[in-house]
Protein backbone atom coordinates (compact mmCIF):
# COMPACT_ATOMS: atom_id res chain seq x y z
CA UNK A 1 0.00 0.00 0.00
CA UNK A 2 1.46 3.26 -1.09
CA UNK A 3 -0.81 6.03 0.35
CA UNK A 4 1.06 8.73 1.26
CA UNK A 5 0.11 10.80 4.77
CA UNK A 6 2.38 13.84 3.93
CA UNK A 7 4.76 14.78 1.17
CA UNK A 8 7.78 17.07 1.57
CA UNK A 9 9.31 18.45 -1.56
CA UNK A 10 12.18 21.15 -1.45
CA UNK A 11 10.31 22.91 1.84
CA UNK A 12 12.26 26.25 2.78
CA UNK A 13 10.37 28.08 5.45
CA UNK A 14 11.86 31.18 7.61
CA UNK A 15 10.63 33.30 10.04
CA UNK A 16 11.78 36.74 10.19
CA UNK A 17 15.35 36.43 9.70
CA UNK A 18 15.70 33.22 10.97
CA UNK A 19 15.76 30.54 8.67
CA UNK A 20 13.99 27.31 9.86
CA UNK A 21 13.86 24.39 6.91
CA UNK A 22 16.35 24.74 4.60
CA UNK A 23 15.12 21.87 1.71
CA UNK A 24 12.92 19.48 3.63
CA UNK A 25 12.55 16.29 1.20
CA UNK A 26 10.50 12.98 2.81
CA UNK A 27 7.49 11.24 2.52
CA UNK A 28 5.20 9.93 5.55
CA UNK A 29 3.60 6.75 4.66
CA UNK A 30 -0.21 6.11 5.88
CA UNK A 31 -0.15 3.93 8.91
CA UNK A 32 3.46 4.52 9.86
CA UNK A 33 4.98 5.48 13.51
CA UNK A 34 7.59 7.55 12.71
CA UNK A 35 9.55 9.63 15.36
CA UNK A 36 11.87 12.81 14.37
CA UNK A 37 14.37 14.10 16.36
CA UNK A 38 16.98 16.48 16.27
CA UNK A 39 18.67 19.16 18.74
CA UNK A 40 17.02 21.92 20.13
CA UNK A 41 15.99 24.58 16.61
CA UNK A 42 16.84 22.32 14.71
CA UNK A 43 13.27 22.94 12.98
CA UNK A 44 11.37 20.04 14.74
CA UNK A 45 8.25 21.97 15.13
CA UNK A 46 8.18 24.20 12.34
CA UNK A 47 8.51 21.42 10.15
CA UNK A 48 5.53 19.80 12.42
CA UNK A 49 3.32 23.06 11.83
CA UNK A 50 3.78 22.94 8.08
CA UNK A 51 1.31 19.18 8.44
CA UNK A 52 -1.86 21.13 9.56
CA UNK A 53 -1.18 24.41 7.52
CA UNK A 54 -0.09 26.29 10.53
CA UNK A 55 2.77 27.14 8.45
CA UNK A 56 2.70 27.19 4.88
CA UNK A 57 6.46 26.48 2.87
CA UNK A 58 8.21 29.52 1.29
CA UNK A 59 8.92 27.42 -1.44
CA UNK A 60 8.53 24.00 -2.34
CA UNK A 61 5.48 22.23 -1.59
CA UNK A 62 3.63 19.91 1.28
CA UNK A 63 0.89 17.56 0.02
CA UNK A 64 -1.37 15.96 3.62
CA UNK A 65 -3.03 12.82 2.33
CA UNK A 66 -2.32 14.10 -1.37
CA UNK A 67 -3.78 17.38 -1.40
CA UNK A 68 -1.06 20.77 -1.22
CA UNK A 69 -1.79 22.53 2.12
CA UNK A 70 -1.53 25.87 0.53
CA UNK A 71 -5.40 25.18 -0.99
CA UNK A 72 -6.28 24.35 2.74
CA UNK A 73 -7.36 26.29 5.80
CA UNK A 74 -5.90 25.16 8.81
CA UNK A 75 -9.75 24.50 10.53
CA UNK A 76 -9.88 22.19 7.37
CA UNK A 77 -6.66 20.13 7.59
CA UNK A 78 -7.72 19.60 11.71
CA UNK A 79 -9.80 17.23 10.01
CA UNK A 80 -7.34 15.11 9.02
CA UNK A 81 -4.19 16.08 11.43
CA UNK A 82 -4.50 16.35 15.14
CA UNK A 83 -1.54 18.16 16.42
CA UNK A 84 -0.83 17.93 20.17
CA UNK A 85 0.94 20.70 21.46
CA UNK A 86 4.36 20.55 23.61
CA UNK A 87 2.60 22.66 26.57
CA UNK A 88 -0.91 21.17 27.56
CA UNK A 89 -2.00 24.75 28.82
CA UNK A 90 -1.60 26.34 25.52
CA UNK A 91 -5.21 24.94 24.86
CA UNK A 92 -7.26 24.71 27.95
CA UNK A 93 -9.61 26.85 28.74
CA UNK A 94 -13.34 25.17 29.33
CA UNK A 95 -14.93 25.33 32.36
CA UNK A 96 -15.10 21.30 32.32
CA UNK A 97 -13.01 18.40 31.15
CA UNK A 98 -16.34 17.02 28.92
CA UNK A 99 -16.48 21.12 27.03
CA UNK A 100 -12.76 20.80 26.63
CA UNK A 101 -13.39 17.45 24.91
CA UNK A 102 -16.19 18.86 22.75
CA UNK A 103 -14.55 21.78 21.48
CA UNK A 104 -12.37 20.25 18.46
CA UNK A 105 -15.82 18.35 17.58
CA UNK A 106 -18.22 20.70 17.51
CA UNK A 107 -15.69 23.29 15.46
CA UNK A 108 -16.00 20.48 12.62
CA UNK A 109 -19.82 21.22 12.99
CA UNK A 110 -20.63 17.27 13.83
CA UNK A 111 -24.11 17.05 15.37
CA UNK A 112 -24.95 17.24 18.54
CA UNK A 113 -25.07 13.21 18.96
CA UNK A 114 -22.08 12.53 17.80
CA UNK A 115 -20.32 15.60 19.52
CA UNK A 116 -21.46 13.46 22.99
CA UNK A 117 -20.33 10.06 21.52
CA UNK A 118 -17.18 11.21 20.75
CA UNK A 119 -16.34 12.67 24.01
CA UNK A 120 -17.59 9.90 26.16
CA UNK A 121 -15.36 7.58 24.01
CA UNK A 122 -12.14 9.80 24.75
CA UNK A 123 -13.22 10.02 27.88
CA UNK A 124 -13.10 6.15 28.32
CA UNK A 125 -10.21 5.61 26.21
CA UNK A 126 -7.95 8.45 28.44
CA UNK A 127 -9.94 7.41 31.71
CA UNK A 128 -10.86 10.51 32.21
CA UNK A 129 -14.49 9.61 33.23
CA UNK A 130 -14.14 10.49 36.83
CA UNK A 131 -12.88 14.20 36.04
CA UNK A 132 -15.30 14.78 33.30
CA UNK A 133 -17.50 17.45 35.27
CA UNK A 134 -14.28 19.07 36.49
CA UNK A 135 -12.17 21.90 35.37
CA UNK A 136 -9.14 21.22 33.20
CA UNK A 137 -7.19 23.94 34.39
CA UNK A 138 -6.92 22.85 37.97
CA UNK A 139 -6.15 18.87 37.16
CA UNK A 140 -2.22 18.03 37.84
CA UNK A 141 -0.62 18.35 35.27
CA UNK A 142 -0.60 14.45 33.94
CA UNK A 143 -3.88 14.81 33.50
CA UNK A 144 -3.56 18.25 31.58
CA UNK A 145 -1.96 16.72 29.56
CA UNK A 146 -3.78 13.86 29.10
CA UNK A 147 -7.51 16.03 28.63
CA UNK A 148 -5.18 17.57 25.68
CA UNK A 149 -4.43 14.71 24.06
CA UNK A 150 -7.91 13.31 24.64
CA UNK A 151 -9.18 17.05 22.95
CA UNK A 152 -7.30 15.81 20.04
CA UNK A 153 -8.44 12.15 19.63
CA UNK A 154 -12.21 12.91 19.77
CA UNK A 155 -11.82 15.16 16.54
CA UNK A 156 -10.67 11.51 14.98
CA UNK A 157 -7.91 12.52 12.33
CA UNK A 158 -5.77 9.89 10.64
CA UNK A 159 -2.80 11.84 11.16
CA UNK A 160 -1.30 12.68 14.73
CA UNK A 161 1.41 15.25 15.30
CA UNK A 162 2.83 14.98 18.77
CA UNK A 163 5.44 17.83 19.54
CA UNK A 164 7.08 16.53 22.62
CA UNK A 165 4.19 15.33 24.10
CA UNK A 166 5.89 13.18 27.28
CA UNK A 167 8.18 16.23 28.14
CA UNK A 168 7.65 16.75 32.03
CA UNK A 169 5.85 13.83 32.60
CA UNK A 170 7.12 10.79 34.17
CA UNK A 171 7.96 7.69 33.09
CA UNK A 172 4.73 5.31 33.61
CA UNK A 173 2.36 8.45 32.59
CA UNK A 174 4.95 8.66 29.03
CA UNK A 175 4.99 4.90 28.29
CA UNK A 176 0.86 5.12 29.24
CA UNK A 177 0.48 8.06 26.71
CA UNK A 178 2.41 6.48 24.30
CA UNK A 179 0.84 3.15 24.22
CA UNK A 180 -2.29 4.66 23.38
CA UNK A 181 -0.83 5.85 20.50
CA UNK A 182 0.84 2.63 20.00
CA UNK A 183 -2.91 1.23 20.01
CA UNK A 184 -3.69 3.88 17.18
CA UNK A 185 -0.93 3.03 15.06
CA UNK A 186 -2.23 -0.96 15.43
CA UNK A 187 -5.74 1.07 14.34
CA UNK A 188 -4.12 2.13 11.44
CA UNK A 189 -3.12 5.61 12.11
CA UNK A 190 -0.02 7.48 10.84
CA UNK A 191 2.00 8.55 13.93
CA UNK A 192 4.46 11.47 13.82
CA UNK A 193 6.51 11.76 16.89
CA UNK A 194 8.89 14.46 18.21
CA UNK A 195 11.10 13.79 20.81
CA UNK A 196 14.07 14.25 23.02
CA UNK A 197 13.78 10.71 24.61
CA UNK A 198 15.77 8.33 22.78
CA UNK A 199 14.26 5.61 24.89
CA UNK A 200 10.88 5.93 23.98
CA UNK A 201 11.90 6.37 20.57
CA UNK A 202 13.62 3.16 20.58
CA UNK A 203 10.62 1.32 21.67
CA UNK A 204 8.46 2.84 19.99
CA UNK A 205 8.75 3.86 16.46
CA UNK A 206 9.77 2.04 13.58
CA UNK A 207 11.18 4.81 11.61
CA UNK A 208 13.08 7.52 12.90
CA UNK A 209 14.18 10.88 11.19
CA UNK A 210 16.91 12.78 12.33
CA UNK A 211 17.04 16.48 11.75
CA UNK A 212 19.94 19.11 11.71
CA UNK A 213 20.28 22.77 11.14
CA UNK A 214 16.52 22.33 8.81
CA UNK A 215 17.36 19.79 7.05
CA UNK A 216 16.36 15.26 7.44
CA UNK A 217 20.23 14.20 7.38
CA UNK A 218 19.05 10.42 8.53
CA UNK A 219 16.03 8.61 7.97
CA UNK A 220 16.06 4.61 9.15
CA UNK A 221 14.65 2.34 11.01
CA UNK A 222 15.66 2.81 14.45
CA UNK A 223 17.79 -0.54 14.90
CA UNK A 224 20.08 1.24 11.42
CA UNK A 225 19.47 4.69 13.29
CA UNK A 226 21.22 3.88 16.41
CA UNK A 227 23.69 2.37 14.90
CA UNK A 228 24.78 5.26 12.88
CA UNK A 229 27.38 5.94 15.84
CA UNK A 230 29.59 8.58 13.83
CA UNK A 231 26.14 10.79 12.79
CA UNK A 232 24.69 10.31 15.98
CA UNK A 233 28.20 11.53 17.77
CA UNK A 234 27.36 14.69 15.27
CA UNK A 235 24.02 15.26 16.41
CA UNK A 236 24.72 15.22 20.00
CA UNK A 237 22.74 12.46 20.42
CA UNK A 238 23.47 9.00 21.95
CA UNK A 239 21.52 5.38 21.15
CA UNK A 240 19.63 4.20 24.47
CA UNK A 241 21.59 2.58 27.41
CA UNK A 242 20.47 -0.78 27.02
CA UNK A 243 21.65 -0.45 23.15
CA UNK A 244 25.08 0.63 24.12
CA UNK A 245 25.31 -1.68 26.50
CA UNK A 246 24.46 -4.44 23.30
CA UNK A 247 26.79 -2.55 21.27
CA UNK A 248 29.89 -3.05 23.66
CA UNK A 249 28.84 -6.62 24.13
CA UNK A 250 28.51 -7.38 20.52
CA UNK A 251 31.67 -9.92 20.17
CA UNK A 252 30.26 -11.78 22.74
CA UNK A 253 26.97 -12.40 20.30
CA UNK A 254 24.61 -9.80 21.27
CA UNK A 255 23.19 -8.60 18.26
CA UNK A 256 23.99 -4.65 18.06
CA UNK A 257 20.61 -3.81 16.96
CA UNK A 258 18.91 -4.56 20.46
CA UNK A 259 16.28 -1.37 21.24
CA UNK A 260 14.58 -2.51 24.38
CA UNK A 261 15.37 -4.20 27.95
CA UNK A 262 13.13 -6.94 26.94
CA UNK A 263 14.76 -7.70 23.62
CA UNK A 264 17.99 -7.09 25.46
CA UNK A 265 17.18 -9.93 28.40
CA UNK A 266 15.87 -12.57 25.38
CA UNK A 267 19.18 -12.46 23.53
CA UNK A 268 21.14 -12.46 26.74
CA UNK A 269 19.19 -15.09 27.72
CA UNK A 270 19.57 -17.46 24.95
CA UNK A 271 23.49 -16.80 24.77
CA UNK A 272 23.56 -17.60 28.65
CA UNK A 273 22.14 -20.87 27.67
CA UNK A 274 24.43 -21.47 24.69
CA UNK A 275 27.14 -21.29 26.25
CA UNK A 276 26.20 -23.13 29.23
CA UNK A 277 25.19 -25.86 26.67
CA UNK A 278 28.55 -25.43 25.32
CA UNK A 279 30.70 -25.26 28.16
CA UNK B 1 10.58 36.21 19.29
CA UNK B 2 11.55 39.25 21.24
CA UNK B 3 13.23 38.74 25.12
CA UNK B 4 12.78 42.13 26.11
CA UNK B 5 11.80 45.55 24.45
CA UNK B 6 15.38 46.84 25.81
CA UNK B 7 17.98 46.48 22.75
CA UNK B 8 21.51 45.95 24.02
CA UNK B 9 23.85 48.72 22.73
CA UNK B 10 26.40 51.90 23.41
CA UNK B 11 24.99 54.48 22.11
CA UNK B 12 24.76 58.41 23.20
CA UNK B 13 21.28 57.31 24.08
CA UNK B 14 22.49 54.59 25.96
CA UNK B 15 24.70 56.03 27.83
CA UNK B 16 22.75 58.84 29.03
CA UNK B 17 21.94 58.42 32.62
CA UNK B 18 18.80 56.95 33.30
CA UNK B 19 16.72 60.38 34.84
CA UNK B 20 18.23 62.21 32.65
CA UNK B 21 16.01 59.96 30.07
CA UNK B 22 13.26 60.57 32.15
CA UNK B 23 13.45 64.07 31.84
CA UNK B 24 14.18 64.03 28.39
CA UNK B 25 10.86 61.78 27.86
CA UNK B 26 9.07 64.02 30.52
CA UNK B 27 9.65 66.99 28.29
CA UNK B 28 9.21 65.64 25.10
CA UNK B 29 5.32 64.75 26.67
CA UNK B 30 4.77 68.02 27.70
CA UNK B 31 5.67 69.20 24.16
CA UNK B 32 4.10 66.89 22.44
CA UNK B 33 1.07 67.47 23.78
CA UNK B 34 1.66 71.31 23.79
CA UNK B 35 1.77 71.41 20.29
CA UNK B 36 -1.07 71.71 18.21
CA UNK B 37 -0.10 72.04 14.65
CA UNK B 38 0.11 69.03 11.85
CA UNK B 39 3.90 70.15 10.37
CA UNK B 40 5.23 70.38 13.82
CA UNK B 41 3.92 66.69 14.81
CA UNK B 42 5.11 65.81 11.58
CA UNK B 43 8.59 67.54 12.51
CA UNK B 44 9.15 65.57 16.02
CA UNK B 45 8.07 62.05 15.15
CA UNK B 46 10.49 62.70 11.87
CA UNK B 47 13.40 63.48 14.66
CA UNK B 48 12.18 61.17 17.11
CA UNK B 49 13.05 58.29 14.24
CA UNK B 50 16.34 60.22 13.45
CA UNK B 51 17.23 60.18 17.38
CA UNK B 52 16.86 56.37 17.40
CA UNK B 53 18.06 55.10 14.37
CA UNK B 54 21.31 56.91 15.86
CA UNK B 55 21.18 55.28 18.55
CA UNK B 56 21.60 52.10 17.42
CA UNK B 57 17.80 51.46 17.01
CA UNK B 58 17.47 49.14 13.61
CA UNK B 59 14.87 49.95 11.00
CA UNK B 60 13.75 46.40 11.40
CA UNK B 61 13.19 47.77 15.01
CA UNK B 62 11.02 50.51 14.48
CA UNK B 63 9.02 48.72 11.61
CA UNK B 64 7.57 46.24 14.09
CA UNK B 65 6.65 49.78 16.40
CA UNK B 66 5.01 51.40 13.18
CA UNK B 67 3.38 47.72 12.29
CA UNK B 68 1.47 47.89 15.42
CA UNK B 69 0.81 51.24 15.47
CA UNK B 70 -0.49 52.57 12.18
CA UNK B 71 -4.09 50.22 12.53
CA UNK B 72 -4.81 52.51 16.11
CA UNK B 73 -3.44 55.74 14.15
CA UNK B 74 -5.63 55.04 11.23
CA UNK B 75 -8.55 54.29 13.53
CA UNK B 76 -8.34 57.16 15.41
CA UNK B 77 -7.76 59.57 12.40
CA UNK B 78 -10.77 57.95 11.01
CA UNK B 79 -13.01 58.75 13.84
CA UNK B 80 -12.06 62.03 14.56
CA UNK B 81 -12.29 63.04 10.65
CA UNK B 82 -16.26 61.35 11.17
CA UNK B 83 -17.32 62.93 14.54
CA UNK B 84 -15.48 66.30 14.19
CA UNK B 85 -16.12 68.26 11.07
CA UNK B 86 -13.67 71.44 11.91
CA UNK B 87 -13.89 74.70 10.66
CA UNK B 88 -13.84 76.75 7.44
CA UNK B 89 -15.55 75.51 4.43
CA UNK B 90 -16.68 72.20 3.78
CA UNK B 91 -14.80 70.86 0.30
CA UNK B 92 -17.03 67.93 0.63
CA UNK B 93 -20.40 67.26 2.16
CA UNK B 94 -22.08 63.72 2.14
CA UNK B 95 -25.33 62.58 4.00
CA UNK B 96 -23.55 63.95 7.72
CA UNK B 97 -19.84 63.67 6.66
CA UNK B 98 -18.38 67.11 6.38
CA UNK B 99 -14.78 67.18 5.02
CA UNK B 100 -12.81 70.73 5.65
CA UNK B 101 -8.65 71.09 5.63
CA UNK B 102 -8.95 71.90 9.36
CA UNK B 103 -10.86 68.62 10.57
CA UNK B 104 -8.22 66.72 8.30
CA UNK B 105 -5.45 68.65 10.10
CA UNK B 106 -6.87 68.22 13.50
CA UNK B 107 -7.52 64.03 12.95
CA UNK B 108 -3.67 64.01 11.59
CA UNK B 109 -2.44 65.81 14.95
CA UNK B 110 -4.18 63.13 16.96
CA UNK B 111 -2.68 60.43 14.97
CA UNK B 112 0.85 62.08 14.84
CA UNK B 113 0.33 62.91 18.60
CA UNK B 114 0.11 58.92 19.09
CA UNK B 115 2.70 57.91 17.37
CA UNK B 116 4.96 60.78 18.86
CA UNK B 117 4.31 59.66 22.28
CA UNK B 118 4.74 55.74 21.86
CA UNK B 119 8.06 56.45 20.59
CA UNK B 120 9.15 58.90 22.79
CA UNK B 121 8.66 56.29 25.26
CA UNK B 122 10.33 53.89 23.51
CA UNK B 123 13.14 56.16 24.30
CA UNK B 124 13.43 55.15 27.28
CA UNK B 125 12.20 51.69 27.04
CA UNK B 126 14.77 50.73 24.06
CA UNK B 127 17.65 51.82 25.30
CA UNK B 128 17.45 51.44 29.31
CA UNK B 129 18.61 48.47 30.73
CA UNK B 130 16.13 47.41 33.62
CA UNK B 131 18.10 47.67 36.56
CA UNK B 132 18.32 51.25 35.60
CA UNK B 133 15.03 51.57 34.93
CA UNK B 134 14.30 50.60 38.24
CA UNK B 135 17.20 52.78 39.79
CA UNK B 136 15.91 55.42 38.00
CA UNK B 137 11.90 55.41 39.60
CA UNK B 138 13.38 54.70 43.01
CA UNK B 139 15.38 57.78 42.73
CA UNK B 140 12.19 59.60 42.10
CA UNK B 141 11.06 57.90 45.33
CA UNK B 142 9.00 55.54 43.84
CA UNK B 143 9.50 52.16 46.16
CA UNK B 144 11.63 49.59 44.80
CA UNK B 145 9.07 47.14 44.33
CA UNK B 146 7.03 49.01 41.99
CA UNK B 147 10.06 49.66 39.94
CA UNK B 148 11.00 46.19 40.06
CA UNK B 149 6.99 45.84 39.04
CA UNK B 150 7.14 48.07 36.16
CA UNK B 151 10.41 46.32 35.03
CA UNK B 152 8.51 43.01 35.14
CA UNK B 153 5.33 44.15 33.57
CA UNK B 154 7.22 44.77 30.78
CA UNK B 155 9.38 42.40 30.81
CA UNK B 156 6.39 40.05 29.97
CA UNK B 157 4.56 41.91 27.33
CA UNK B 158 7.00 40.23 24.43
CA UNK B 159 6.35 36.99 26.51
CA UNK B 160 2.50 37.52 26.46
CA UNK B 161 2.37 38.47 22.53
CA UNK B 162 4.67 34.80 21.92
CA UNK B 163 1.99 33.06 24.58
CA UNK B 164 -1.20 34.87 22.53
CA UNK B 165 0.61 33.52 19.39
CA UNK B 166 0.73 30.17 20.55
CA UNK B 167 -2.48 29.81 22.41
CA UNK B 168 -3.90 30.56 18.96
CA UNK B 169 -2.25 28.32 16.94
CA UNK B 170 -3.22 25.66 19.35
CA UNK B 171 -7.06 26.47 18.94
CA UNK B 172 -6.72 27.11 15.55
CA UNK B 173 -5.30 23.25 15.19
CA UNK B 174 -8.52 22.33 16.93
CA UNK B 175 -10.35 23.74 13.94
CA UNK B 176 -10.87 27.36 15.44
CA UNK B 177 -11.98 29.41 12.94
CA UNK B 178 -10.67 32.84 13.26
CA UNK B 179 -11.39 34.48 9.55
CA UNK B 180 -15.19 35.49 10.80
CA UNK B 181 -16.67 38.41 9.81
CA UNK B 182 -18.99 40.73 11.76
CA UNK B 183 -17.39 41.64 14.79
CA UNK B 184 -19.66 39.51 17.02
CA UNK B 185 -18.78 36.39 15.36
CA UNK B 186 -15.02 37.47 15.47
CA UNK B 187 -14.61 38.31 19.59
CA UNK B 188 -16.35 35.00 20.17
CA UNK B 189 -13.89 33.04 18.40
CA UNK B 190 -11.35 35.14 19.97
CA UNK B 191 -12.83 33.75 23.63
CA UNK B 192 -11.26 29.99 23.68
CA UNK B 193 -8.12 31.89 22.51
CA UNK B 194 -8.45 34.63 25.84
CA UNK B 195 -9.48 32.36 28.21
CA UNK B 196 -6.27 29.71 27.80
CA UNK B 197 -4.06 32.42 28.14
CA UNK B 198 -5.30 34.02 31.09
CA UNK B 199 -5.31 30.78 32.96
CA UNK B 200 -1.06 30.12 31.65
CA UNK B 201 -0.68 33.96 32.21
CA UNK B 202 -2.54 33.27 36.06
CA UNK B 203 0.14 30.03 36.35
CA UNK B 204 3.39 32.34 35.68
CA UNK B 205 2.51 35.13 37.62
CA UNK B 206 2.01 32.70 40.82
CA UNK B 207 4.79 30.91 40.12
CA UNK B 208 6.94 33.96 39.18
CA UNK B 209 5.70 35.36 42.57
CA UNK B 210 7.09 32.13 44.26
CA UNK B 211 10.44 32.64 42.66
CA UNK B 212 10.57 35.72 43.97
CA UNK B 213 9.54 34.97 47.49
CA UNK B 214 12.00 31.73 47.46
CA UNK B 215 14.83 34.14 46.32
CA UNK B 216 13.73 36.20 49.74
CA UNK B 217 12.40 39.53 47.96
CA UNK B 218 11.61 41.42 50.67
CA UNK B 219 12.82 40.45 53.36
CA UNK B 220 15.01 43.57 53.78
CA UNK B 221 13.62 46.61 53.87
CA UNK B 222 16.71 48.60 53.30
CA UNK B 223 18.28 47.87 49.77
CA UNK B 224 21.53 48.23 48.88
CA UNK B 225 22.57 48.11 45.00
CA UNK B 226 25.62 46.82 43.11
CA UNK B 227 24.77 49.16 40.06
CA UNK B 228 24.78 52.74 40.88
CA UNK B 229 23.56 55.36 38.84
CA UNK B 230 26.20 58.36 37.86
CA UNK B 231 26.11 61.85 36.25
CA UNK B 232 29.04 62.28 34.40
CA UNK B 233 29.43 66.13 32.88
CA UNK B 234 27.90 65.45 29.96
CA UNK B 235 24.45 64.31 31.39
CA UNK B 236 24.64 67.70 33.29
CA UNK B 237 25.46 69.28 30.29
CA UNK B 238 22.43 67.66 28.24
CA UNK B 239 19.90 67.68 31.67
CA UNK B 240 20.70 71.67 30.95
CA UNK B 241 19.75 71.42 27.14
CA UNK B 242 17.33 69.60 27.33
CA UNK B 243 15.43 72.00 29.93
CA UNK B 244 16.32 75.37 28.38
CA UNK B 245 15.13 73.69 24.72
CA UNK B 246 12.00 72.67 26.10
CA UNK B 247 11.40 76.29 28.11
CA UNK B 248 12.26 77.59 24.75
CA UNK B 249 10.03 75.58 22.49
CA UNK B 250 7.12 76.01 25.11
CA UNK B 251 7.70 79.99 25.32
CA UNK B 252 6.95 80.16 21.36
CA UNK B 253 3.83 77.87 21.71
CA UNK B 254 2.30 79.88 24.90
CA UNK B 255 3.59 83.28 24.35
CA UNK B 256 4.38 83.62 21.13
CA UNK B 257 1.34 81.47 19.37
CA UNK B 258 3.46 79.27 17.09
CA UNK B 259 2.33 75.83 16.15
CA UNK B 260 -0.64 76.19 18.32
CA UNK B 261 -3.48 75.46 15.37
CA UNK B 262 -3.42 72.37 12.68
CA UNK B 263 -2.78 74.28 10.17
CA UNK B 264 -0.31 76.97 10.95
CA UNK B 265 3.56 76.85 11.31
N1 LIG C 1 7.98 32.20 16.10
C1 LIG C 1 9.28 32.23 15.80
N2 LIG C 1 9.88 33.39 15.42
C2 LIG C 1 11.18 33.44 15.10
N3 LIG C 1 12.00 32.39 15.10
C3 LIG C 1 11.48 31.21 15.47
C4 LIG C 1 10.10 31.06 15.84
N4 LIG C 1 9.88 29.77 16.16
C5 LIG C 1 11.06 29.14 16.00
N5 LIG C 1 12.02 29.99 15.58
C6 LIG C 1 13.43 29.65 15.27
O1 LIG C 1 13.43 28.69 14.22
C7 LIG C 1 14.37 27.67 14.45
C8 LIG C 1 13.71 26.31 14.49
O2 LIG C 1 12.81 26.28 15.58
P1 LIG C 1 11.91 25.02 15.94
O3 LIG C 1 10.98 25.47 17.02
O4 LIG C 1 11.31 24.45 14.72
O5 LIG C 1 12.99 24.01 16.55
P2 LIG C 1 12.76 22.63 17.30
O6 LIG C 1 13.59 21.62 16.58
O7 LIG C 1 11.30 22.35 17.45
O8 LIG C 1 13.41 22.92 18.73
P3 LIG C 1 12.98 22.38 20.18
O9 LIG C 1 13.59 21.02 20.32
O10 LIG C 1 13.62 23.37 21.10
O11 LIG C 1 11.49 22.38 20.27
C9 LIG C 1 15.06 28.04 15.76
O12 LIG C 1 16.26 28.71 15.42
C10 LIG C 1 14.10 28.97 16.44
O13 LIG C 1 14.79 29.89 17.23
MG1 LIG D 1 9.95 22.32 19.15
Amino acid sequence: MAELAARFRGVHYHYPGVPALEGVDFELRAGEFCALVGQNGSGKSTLAKHLNGLLKPVSGFVEVFGRDTRSQAVGELARKVGYVFQNPDHQIFSARVRDELAFGPRNLRLPHDEVERRVDEALDGFGLRAYADMPPATLGFGLRRLVSVAAVFAMRPSLFVLDEPTAELDWRSAHELLDHFRELHQQGHTILLISHDMELVAEYAERVLLMQAGRIVADAPPGAFFGQTARLREAHLSPPQVMRLAQRLGDLGMPPETLTVDAFADAFARLWREAHHAG
Amino acid sequence: MLASLYVPGDSWLHRLDARVKLLLVACGLALIFAVGSVWTMAALVMAEQALLLSAGITRLRLGDVWRVLWVTMALVFVLWVAFYPGEGAAWLAWWRLRLTWDGLARGAVVALRLAAVAFMLFFWLFTTAETHLVLSLQWLGLPYAWGLTLAMALRYVPTMAELFRTTSEAQQARGLDLSHSGPIARAKAYVPITIAMLISALRTATSLAHALETRAFGASLHRTSLQRLYLRRVDVWCTVAIVLATAALLYMRFVRGWSATPLGL
